[in-house]
């Protein structure tokens, strides 16, 4: 009887506590960006599915409305991006991050609002379809959390938007997650 | 012209000389352009195409994303106000079972 290898990997157990840490340890400036960018769509997003189901004028104004709720979800993603860019850093031991260029700025936006326009569709059809729908979901919370530092070092789109799914991981990043040794893990 | 020499072969005696920049070649080294003759240098100056400056399109391409993007994105969330807009309101209200029940 073959005795089973021990995984490389951390376990699901570690990976939570890496996790918990890591966001207990994110400065208040991270959080804000956070909370700032999620915070408005989340409201109006309550506001628009009782306002559709209950007023009896919402038809009316409907095509005005989803635009609103379409907008406040690409500025919560933009806001999430920079947000796990400043978490990013921390795992990486930057200090202080470059400032993004223009085009950067223009990449970030352009990439989120489109491939994030997507995501309602293609991970409703995965998740029908029988596809890989774990992958799915996690390429594009991939394209938020890489999407930052990508653009600052002046990558193309194409190779952020473009990677198959899955594909994306923390071997994107210059260094890998540390592992609890590390420096930022708390002796 | 009888005693010219090619300026690229001193050896050989010129047989033309270039119309552009009035040097005088050989055989070899003159040819013809539109019906003139031109030494191969100047043939090459003035049939070579310059490279046009690339035209940058990251802004049009990069601006044709984001209107894409929320494009997309508004008629997903206008797709999901017109399907909660066609529910009956007995649904939302909670009074849809009234009808099956007769009460």
């Amino acid at each position: 009887m073959a005795h089973r290898q021990p995984s490389p990997l951390p376990t699901l157990i570690t990976l939570l506590e890496e996790a918990t840490h890591l966001l207990r340890r994110s400065t208040s400036g991270a959080w804000l960006t956070y909370y700032a960018s999620t915070v408005p769509f989340a409201l109006y997003l309550f506001y628009f599915l009782n306002d559709m189901s209950r007023s009896a004028n919402a038809g009316t104004h409907v095509l005005a409305s989803s635009l609103v709720l379409a907008l406040l979800y690409g500025v919560m993603k933009i806001g999430q991006a920079l947000y796990c860019d400043q978490m990013e850093a921390l795992v990486q031991g930057r200090q202080q991050a470059a400032a993004l260029p223009f085009r950067g700025w223009c990449r970030l936006v352009a990439s989120q609002m489109l491939v994030h326009s997507t995501a309602p569709w293609v991970l409703v059809i995965a998740l029908l379809a029988m596809l890989p729908f774990p992958w799915t979901y996690a390429f594009y919370h991939n394209v938020t959390i890489l999407a930052v530092d990508h653009f600052r070092r002046g990558a193309p789109p194409g190779n952020l938007s473009g990677s198959p799914p899955g594909s994306l991981t923390w071997s994107g990043c210059r260094t890998p997650p540390p592992s609890p040794s590390s420096s930022w893990w708390p002796s | 012209m009888s005693n010219a020499i090619c300026l690229n072969h001193p050896l050989r005696e010129a047989a033309a000389r270039c119309t552009s920049c009035g040097n005088t070649f050989c055989r070899e080294c003159i040819t013809d352009l539109d019906g003139r003759m031109v030494c191969v240098a100047c043939h090459r100056q003035k049939t070579s195409v310059k490279d046009k400056p690339k035209r940058d399109w990251f802004l049009v391409t990069a601006g044709l994303q984001a209107v894409v993007g929320i494009a997309v994105l508004w008629f997903t969330t206008w797709a999901v106000g017109r399907i909660l807009l066609n529910i009956p309101a007995e649904v939302h209200e909670g009074t849809i079972w009234m009808k099956f029940s007769g009460m």
